[in-house]
Order: C-alpha cells, then sequence, then structure tokens
C-alpha cells in the first residue's frame, strides 16, 4: 500500500516537472493548477448540474441497457429463433463506431438523449453477451434435476441460473459501467450538449484551457470509479439475496 | 402403474431397446438390472421424461410425477446438504429436514456446504433429497454407489421406511440385498 502511494507521488511529481520544464500553460499544467481550477469550477453551480445532467443520463442508460440486455439474452436462451435474428443485432452493435451511432442520434433527436443512448447502446451489447453465454454454460444436470423435480421457473432462476450467469455478468457490469460513461461523455463533447461534462470539455477545447480539461478529466476518472463501486457494492449485495 | 407399451430406442445405429414391454404396479419395488451400457440408465430416463423414446408410449392412469437420485448426485455445490433437500421440498421444514439427513449422516456435516462432504455423503444427501419429495414414482439410479456395506443397509432401510406405497424403480450392480425387489432384466 505504501508502495503504491509513493508510486503515484512519484508519477505525480513527474507530471509536475514537465508542466515545469514546457512552461507553456497552453499546452501543459502541473496539478497544482488542476487543482486550482477544479476548486474553481466547483465552486460554481454550473459544475454540479452538468455532473448530475451527464451522470444522471448515463446512469439511466445503463440500467435500461442492462435491462435489456438481460431480457434479451433470456428471450434468446429460450429461444433458437430470437437468438439467430439477434445475432446480427448485437454484432453490428458491437461492431459499429460509436461515432457513428452519435451523429445518427445526434440527427434524430438532438444533444439531450445523447448520453443516454449512447451508454444504452454501449452497455446493451457487453451485458447481452455476457449474460447468454452464462445462461448457455449452466449446468445441464441441475437443470434436468430441476425439471424431474418440477422446480418452479422462478427458483431455477433464483438458485441455478444467477450461480451460472453471476461471474458473466459482474465481468459484464464491471467493463460496462467504464465503457458507459466514457462513451456517453465523448457523446456530449462531440454533440455538444448543453449543461453536460462533454459541453464543458469542449469549451475548454474551445477556450484552450487546458487546466480546465484536466479537471475535467480528473472528474471523469472518479465519477467513473465511483460508478463502478456502488455496481460492484449492489451487485455484492443483491448476490447476498440470490 | 405405469405401462411401458412397444418401446424403440436406438443410439447412432445401436438398437437399445426393440419393442421392449413392460409394467410397473404402484406400490411395488423394481430392480432394473443387467450389464453396464445395456440401457438401465436411458430406460429410466424416458420414463421421467429427459429422454424420448424413438417409437412406443410410456403412460399411467394418473400424472406422473418423479423424484430421482441420478446417477451423479446433482446437487448444488455451494449450498448444504440441508439446503439442496429443502429447495426441492419446500414443503418439508428444517427441522424435518435435519431430523431425516441425520439418519444417514453424520449431523455435524448438515451445515457445510455440499463440495467439503465425501462422495458416499454426497449419495446419502441426494437419497434424502429424492425419498422426502412427494413425487409418486422414485426413480433410484445407482443410489449405493460409494457407500459401504453399513451405510447401505441404512440406505436399503431408508427407502423402505419413505417409500409409503409409492414405485421404486431402481437401478443397481449391489443386488445382494434387495432380493425383495421385483427384478426386471434388460
Amino acid at each position: 500500500m505504501k508502495r503504491k502511494v509513493l508510486i503515484i507521488l512519484g508519477w505525480i511529481c513527474l507530471w509536475q516537472i514537465l508542466a515545469a520544464v514546457i512552461h507553456n500553460d497552453i499546452l501543459m499544467v502541473g496539478p497544482l493548477q488542476v487543482l486550482s481550477a477544479l476548486f474553481h469550477m466547483a465552486a460554481e453551480p454550473s459544475f454540479w448540474i452538468s455532473v448530475i445532467a451527464t451522470m444522471s443520463r448515463i446512469i439511466a442508460g445503463f440500467l435500461l441497457g442492462t435491462l435489456a440486455g438481460v431480457l434479451l439474452a433470456w428471450l434468446a436462451y429460450e429461444h433458437e429463433l430470437i437468438r439467430d435474428i439477434l445475432q446480427p443485432a448485437m454484432l453490428f452493435l458491437k461492431a459499429v463506431p460509436v461515432v457513428s451511432f452519435i451523429v445518427l442520434i445526434l440527427i434524430w433527436a438532438g444533444g439531450v438523449w445523447l448520453g443516454f443512448a449512447i451508454s444504452m447502446i454501449v452497455v446493451l451489447p457487453i451485458v447481452y453477451v455476457n449474460v447468454l453465454e452464462g445462461l448457455m454454460n449452466t449446468d445441464r444436470n441441475l437443470l434436468e434435476m430441476a425439471q424431474v423435480f418440477r422446480l418452479a421457473k422462478m427458483t431455477c432462476i433464483r438458485k441455478i441460473y444467477s450461480r451460472s450467469v453471476k461471474p458473466y455478468f459482474i465481468s459484464a457490469l464491471s467493463l460496462a459501467c467504464g465503457m458507459a460513461v466514457k462513451s456517453g461523455i465523448a457523446a456530449e463533447v462531440i454533440g455538444q450538449s448543453r449543461n453536460t461534462i462533454g459541453n464543458g470539455i469542449y469549451m475548454s477545447k474551445v477556450y484552450l484551457a487546458i487546466d480546465q480539461l484536466f479537471a475535467w478529466t480528473f472528474v471523469i476518472l472518479l465519477l467513473s470509479w465511483l460508478f463502478e463501486k456502488a455496481v460492484s457494492i449492489l451487485l455484492a449485495k443483491a448476490g447476498k439475496h440470490l | 402403474m405405469i405401462r411401458i407399451r412397444n418401446l424403440i430406442k436406438t443410439f447412432g445405429s445401436q438398437l437399445i431397446f426393440c419393442d421392449f414391454n413392460c409394467e410397473f404396479a404402484d406400490g411395488g419395488k423394481y430392480l432394473i438390472a443387467g450389464e453396464s451400457g445395456i440401457g438401465k440408465t436411458t430406460l429410466l430416463r424416458m420414463i421421467v421424461g429427459l429422454e424420448r423414446p424413438d417409437q412406443g408410449r410410456i403412460e399411467s392412469d394418473e400424472d406422473m410425477t418423479f423424484a430421482m437420485v441420478f446417477q451423479e448426485d446433482r446437487l448444488i455445490d455451494d449450498m448444504s446438504a440441508i439446503e439442496n433437500v429443502l429447495l426441492v421440498n419446500p414443503h418439508c421444514s428444517v427441522s424435518l429436514i435435519r431430523q431425516e439427513l441425520a439418519k444417514l449422516l453424520p449431523e455435524d456435516q448438515l451445515d457445510k456446504p455440499v463440495n467439503e462432504l465425501s462422495g458416499g455423503m454426497k449419495r446419502r444427501t441426494s437419497l434424502v433429497r429424492a425419498m422426502l419429495n412427494d413425487g409418486r414414482i422414485i426413480i433410484l439410479d445407482e443410489p449405493f454407489a460409494g457407500l459401504d456395506e453399513e451405510n447401505r443397509r441404512k440406505a436399503l432401510k431408508y427407502i423402505d421406511e419413505k417409500q409409503q406405497g409409492r414405485i421404486i424403480l431402481l437401478c443397481s450392480h449391489e443386488d445382494d440385498e434387495l432380493q425383495d425387489y421385483i427384478r426386471i432384466d434388460l
């Protein structure tokens, strides 16, 4: 632990030295300037409005994408035809660059729903593919046992399927959390959605305020970490009830 | 009563059952006998509906409900013996399950995850799970596998105690103590 802290401090010192050597606030700022910019930004109500607006849309998209991914995976598991129909759609969602979706949604729905929609589009195929994989790998012997003993579907889901799907679901969500935040904010930057973190980053580019760009980046990292932690805590709590 | 009529089953090019007929009366105890690979497990799987015959019928006057000891234990590894039995017998109280399991297993093993139990203990857990179930037909596929003589005797006594007029279909290589079972040779 102590060694890790020392390593991080070493990197921060290197960053400060690099900023001092370059000595150009448009190209590079040091950690102290970033901290100062962060305090100034946090003192403005618009900062908090942006954070709340961005995260609420991304979280909503994440939740809807997760829910849709789980439901579609279950349908695909139960019906081979649905699985075959969904396969190219999921491949399409995974293969098409996010930026294409961003522009398309921008044209169709404008910037307000951009973070929400992109976060959902990114999360859905990740959750779908992983949950389906978990379902397909469920122990056939236990399912036969459940069939012979006439176990209720809900009991099978809670006691048999959940055990198989759990590791896939957890790894899908931990991957999807970071992806949702990064893609959602990238969409806001491109779409210049008003009162969002993405718009803050865009403005820091327009005004060449690199200290604000770094400060926003730090905020995104922090939010992404907090989001992932919250999801893993919720998953651990939910897992205890299964 | 279960009636098997004109049953035909093949595996690839191998004919396992050719026009097989058989009846199992209510309250009867049957030993399905035959050398390894002859189709004992396949017959049991067809009776419970896990496999379909190619031709023929398996029928009963009433709804067929089953309880089964599979060739493998098919317990949920991270659940205790009590939880595994409770899972398929939600009508039983925990105290009743504990009492029943204690007839065949050491009491201090009942709350441990089953993956920490020996093969014989798992076998006995799956036997209790099946015998406590309210299925009308009890299917026991090698229920004594891995049990020593004393535990085999206890398990057999337990099956008799819990039969309660139901049909028992049992496959076992250990047939010395099964003289009161009606033998069906495949």
